[in-house]
């Protein structure tokens, strides 16, 4: 049976962390992620939002 | 030595790419070492492991991912559709990835910029990363921008937002790979421009398995030629990229001086359609024969006379090479790596790019010279069964998986 979570507990990855409460997630499969992603895995990727908050253009 | 095979993009439909990663695969196997092929499956959105027959549904994360990361919250990283949709994409990856398991290989090889990037931002531990570069990501989204808007040039692109993401994506990967792979001088100045180091590159040439060739040649291919016609050839994805459109507009031309031949395009696309309206507005949609995609293209080249490679941009197409081991005369565009594929009018012939009045006026003349075409096809074929070996390739290969690996060993 799939086991349904708030994603809002997984907020750690997000470094802008936004509440949607609304969406639910499959707690085994978030778990498995959390002990395989590295510790300081974060979205956005930073080197992708240098560009996209560099000045120019 | 256990390696992953991995891209980002959908391992089926690369065309030449999953050729090589397939072959590669099976030949590496057969030597002993372990392989495993990760890619994407758009059909299913998931990402596999093809060979253990495992998968994850992008599914599971990417609701999670659309809702956090949204234009209301974000406004920066959704200014721009397309990046915010390959970031949104590559995150679902690098999960999906991440969940099937990326650490326990001895090296890792990435088939393109995005896979090498997702694969260094999941890694717990150190890998060595070897990548490929089959193309020039930056360059080929900017022919897709390109199409809606004629006026833009390259310069002008790389210097927009979207033009510096995707630069980055294959800078970051070049510098966080121990060697990267090229079959080619231009793919590798694309990359030098970029000030990547010269002693990263390793040139290897795509290879095809010439007994399989052959094998698949002996089989009759299902029509003849029209009686008294030559046939003149193309094989590929039907995109804009492939520049398929020059060649109707040669034909068109082509037409106004003689009318002994007909033209078979195999390969399906984007542009089928588009290409099949556009040979009808220029009066060649009765000498165009549009096959859709084939499974046996040395059986279809055995009909060709002459092969006609008009890309905008291509890094080392299978399909030349084919061609040439069909023994055909090849016209490729005169850009990117296809020049260095042909010595010119010694195996084949280069014209200037985008430019159908050249491509037209080579056809003509190779049309009314049946000697000229048998010998320069003749040297094709002998030099293509000579450069292009499968062994070889798949041999050196297994050497800079192993200087690699070595290169990592002294890194940590």
């Amino acid at each position: 049976m799939t086991l349904l979570v708030p994603s809002d507990l997984y907020n750690r990855w997000f470094s802008t962390p936004v509440s949607t409460t609304h969406i639910e997630v499959d707690y085994a499969v978030m778990n498995e992620l959390m002990r395989k992603l590295p510790k300081e895995y974060v979205f956005p990727d930073p080197a992708t939002m240098h560009i996209l908050t560099s000045e120019k253009n | 030595m256990k390696v992953l095979l991995v891209t980002y993009w959908e391992l089926t439909q690369m065309g030449g790419i999953w050729t090589y990663v397939k072959q590669l695969a099976d030949r590496l196997m057969a030597l002993g070492v372990e392989v495993d092929i990760m890619g994407t499956n758009g059909a299913k959105n998931e990402v596999y492991i093809r060979n253990l027959n495992r998968s994850f549904s992008k599914d599971k994360v990417w609701p999670m991912l659309q809702a956090k990361l949204n234009p209301t919250d974000l406004p920066q990283f959704t200014s721009d559709s397309l990046v915010a949709y390959y970031e949104l994409n590559r995150y679902a990856f690098e999960m999906a990835a991440a969940y099937l398991g990326v650490d326990h290989y001895d090296i890792i090889h990435a088939q393109d910029p995005v896979a090498a990037v997702a694969m260094k931002r999941i890694l717990k531990s150190y890998k060595p990363l070897v990548t490929s570069y089959h193309g020039a990501l930056a360059r080929e989204t900017f022919y897709d921008a390109q199409t809606s808007n004629p006026q833009l040039t390259l310069p002008a692109y790389l210097q927009t937002k979207q033009g510096r993401y995707f630069l980055s994506l294959e800078e970051r990967s070049a510098e966080q790979s121990e060697l990267i792979l090229v079959s080619s001088y231009w793919i590798k100045s694309t990359l030098t421009d970029l000030q990547v180091p010269e002693s990263k590159f390793r040139i290897i040439p795509y290879a095809v398995d010439i007994p399989a060739y052959r094998a698949q040649a002996a089989v009759k291919f299902r029509q003849r030629k029209p009686a008294g016609k030559k046939v003149i050839a193309f094989t590929g994805r039907l995109e804009h990229i492939k520049g398929v459109h020059i060649l109707v507009k040669a034909l068109s031309s082509l037409k106004r001086i003689r009318s002994d031949w007909v033209c078979w395009i195999a390969g399906e696309g984007n542009l089928t359609e588009d290409l099949r309206s556009l040979a009808n507005d220029l009066g060649v949609g009765a000498d165009i024969v549009f096959w859709g995609k084939l499974d046996n293209i040395p059986s279809f080249l055995r009909h060709a006379d002459i092969y006609v490679q008009p890309s905008l941009q291509d890094t080392q197409p299978f399909s030349v090479t084919e061609a040439q081991l069909a023994g055909l005369p090849v016209i490729v565009s005169g850009t990117a790596g296809m020049p260095e594929m042909v010595q010119p009018e010694h195996t084949g012939w280069v014209v200037p790019p985008e430019n159908a009045e050249s491509l037209s006026a080579l056809l003509n003349a190779l049309l009314q010279d049946d000697a000229t075409r048998a010998k320069v096809g003749a040297a094709a074929k002998a030099w293509a069964e000579q450069h292009r070996s499968l062994e070889e390739m798949v041999l050196r290969t297994l050497h800079v998986y192993q200087e690699a690996i070595q290169l990592g060993g002294q890194r940590i």
